[in-house]
């Protein structure tokens, strides 16, 4: 017995994990009760599928129809950056307001992550802003969080 | 029949509203625009445009949706002709022949049969919706809880079945899925589930936050991390007229391809891709020319274009009808119909005329429009491909992030958005198919229900599902659908074919 490509076997082996996890978590919910079935019955049966799928996978050799590009460093360390902008997005919101921090985050990644001149930068995330406050605050009506400069 | 084409008219006087005409078009045009652009498509595409229509009326917000959604199709073709890399999935097909074309300098020429080939299998694809959709929902008033059970995890297995390389990752993408529609309140007993205390999330991870981060947020960071620049080729006006010899050669790959895509498309799981794949490989093994395949086919561009657009047409029937989504995108519709407050199933078209009829209605007017913008306007949207996806990336990233927030008006979401684009991304670079994870979180509620449902009515026995002839062809369907694959497995590993990656 051969054992799948590397990838696939640290799928195999998270998803393992999490699927026992999920059972030990619903156990104790319950599974049947007197006459039907109880809160944990769903949870359990998904738990008990996932971890057999989970073992097939790990001997699973699928045919090559997909190549799976390697994790370049440049490329991760912009997917890296720009999930970091994202994250102080998500952090900053509250104190500056949704727009604002939406307009810095554009900016930062454009300046930062993907090396725009700056002047083009500006212009694409002002534009951009404006559009998502017409769409959201003006037109929708949706009360996004507002920072200190009352945006 | 002369009842449907009463409701059909009646549909026509919802969709040539002024305010429906409108969201026609907007939908097909952001539909091709979105179509065009590599690295997002139409699913992520409704995804992250379904916040904005909540302050909609239901059937403007699901014409715009559904526009976006057979809008893509063909908006991709732009893409795949002029650089060679296809705008969505469907258009992989289209890119085969398609680019040859247009390094013979016949680019309009294949855009041009691409439109005729996607508009006319579009059009007989929505009068086959006009006819077949009301009999399939008066059919499946017959099902009971056993037979919604098995038709939604048909959906599932299916899908797991046919759209993917690897059965049994598709499988565990779809159990992941489920495992995140049962966080919250059970829907039955009313107890908390894996909430871990959070208030958040004692109502359940919304489906919307999930699409938003699983395609949208996470199509963004794989396109920022591979950052391809694009150098379209030229077309001109002139380029798209077609000759007789063209439109000879293309008329039967147009009716077989749109005949594969709009059967292709009923099942579930199936999409538009697999039926673009199956209508070029048949069209290939039909045509008189074969040898020409692969080095610039026009049938080729036909076949599949026709059928990638008559499979979309083809799949709202058993979303209509049933309330079960075939694919990513129909996932996405049906969320939208389930946020405008509409409940889907076979009550829909006797509870929800005006929309269902209103929605089939401007399908036919927003392929008319799709022609007219892929015929003459062809090399303006050609233009497009000229802006850097560098200066969209950003902003799709904070419309996704503000749509999200604006579904709960809760910061808590688009951690949630976040969260799951961080996972979407991972799964793109595992190789993990992300449409079956959206497929089993919005059918999840009704699988879990009706099976408990179920064995609730036959205490605790399994022989319900046995009971009536329909839920034992169901069960057949759904057994097959797991076994084939699995069986398959089996023999490759047994055989030792396959050799390791």
């Amino acid at each position: 017995v051969k054992l799948a490509n590397k990838l696939d076997r640290v799928t195999a082996i998270v998803m393992f994990v999490f699927f026992t996890v999920l059972l030990l978590l619903s156990w104790p919910l319950g599974y049947w009760d007197e006459f039907a079935p109880s809160s944990g019955f769903a949870p359990i049966w998904v738990a008990v599928f996932g971890m057999v799928l989970a073992a097939l996978l790990l001997f699973e050799r699928v045919p090559d129809t997909h190549v799976t590009e390697a994790f370049d460093r440049a490329g991760l360390s912009r997917v890296l950056q720009a999930g970091g902008g994202i994250l102080a997005f998500v952090l900053l919101t509250p104190f500056v307001g949704m727009i604002l921090a939406g307009f810095l985050l554009m900016l930062g990644l454009l300046l930062i992550v993907l090396r725009r001149p700056l002047l083009a930068s500006l212009f694409t995330s002002l534009i951009s802003i404006t559009l998502v406050y017409g769409i959201f605050v003006a037109w929708l009506n949706v009360a996004l969080p507002k920072g200190f400069l009352g945006f | 029949m002369m009842e449907s084409l009463a409701l059909l008219g009646h549909g026509f006087s919802v969709a040539l509203t002024p305010a429906n005409l409108l969201f026609v078009l907007i939908g097909v045009v952001l539909g091709q625009v979105i179509g065009l652009l590599p690295g997002i498509g139409p699913a992520a595409g409704m995804a992250l445009l379904l916040p904005i229509t909540f302050g909609m009326p239901p059937e403007s917000a699901i014409i715009m949706l559904a526009g976006i959604m057979y809008g893509g199709m063909y908006g991709g073709t732009l893409t795949s002709v002029l650089i060679n890399v296809p705008g969505e999935a469907a258009s992989v097909m289209t890119a085969v022949d398609g680019h040859q074309l247009a390094r013979q300098g016949r680019a309009g020429t294949a855009l041009s049969i691409a439109a005729i080939g996607s508009f006319l299998a579009g059009m007989a694809a929505v009068v086959a919706v006009v006819f077949l959709t009301p009999v399939l929902a008066a059919f499946a008033l017959r099902f009971n809880a056993p037979e919604y059970f098995l038709i939604a995890a048909l959906g599932i297995t299916a899908t797991a079945s046919i759209g993917s390389s690897s059965v049994v990752k598709s499988l565990l993408v779809a159990t992941f899925g489920l495992t995140i529609a049962l966080i919250g309140t059970d829907p039955l007993l009313g107890t908390s589930r894996l909430t871990f205390g959070s208030v958040d999330l004692l109502e359940g991870i919304d489906f919307l936050p999930v699409a938003i981060g699983i395609f949208g947020i996470a199509e963004v960071l794989a396109s920022i991390e591979n950052r391809d620049e694009m150098k379209p080729m030229k077309t001109r006006l002139r380029d798209l007229w077609l000759t007789s010899t063209d439109w000879m050669e293309c008329r039967v790959a147009i009716l077989r391809g749109g005949l594969i895509g709009f059967f292709v498309g009923l099942m579930p799981g199936a999409g538009p891709t697999i039926a673009s794949l199956l209508a070029y490989v048949t069209e290939k093994r039909y045509s008189r020319h074969p040898e020409r395949f692969g080095k610039g086919a026009l049938d080729g561009v036909a076949a599949a274009e026709a059928a990638n657009n008559s499979a979309v047409h083809g799949a709202l029937i058993p979303m209509l009808a049933l309330g079960i989504p075939g694919s990513a995108s129909t996932a996405v519709l049906l969320a939208g119909l389930v946020l405008q407050g509409v409940r889907p199933g076979p009550m829909l078209m006797a509870e929800q005329p005006d929309l269902v009829w209103g929605l089939i209605a401007s399908m036919f007017i927003g392929n008319i429009i799709l022609l007219v913008l892929n015929l003459p306007l062809a090399p303006l949207f050609a233009s497009l491909l000229r802006i850097r996806y560098d200066y969209l990336a950003p902003g799709i990233v904070v419309l996704s992030l503000v749509g999200a927030f604006g579904t709960t008006l809760s910061m808590f979401t688009v951690g949630i958005a976040l969260m799951f684009g961080v996972i979407g991304y991972i799964m793109i670079k595992l190789d993990l198919p992300r449409p079956p994870l959206v497929l089993a979180l919005v059918l999840a509620p009704l699988m879990e229900t009706s099976l408990r449902q179920s064995l609730m009515l036959s205490e605790g026995s399994l022989s319900i599902f046995f009971e009536r002839p329909l839920s034992i062809v169901l069960l057949v369907a759904v057994i097959f659908t797991l076994v084939m694959p699995l069986v398959r497995l089996l023999l490759r590993l047994t055989r030792g074919s396959i050799p390791a990656r």
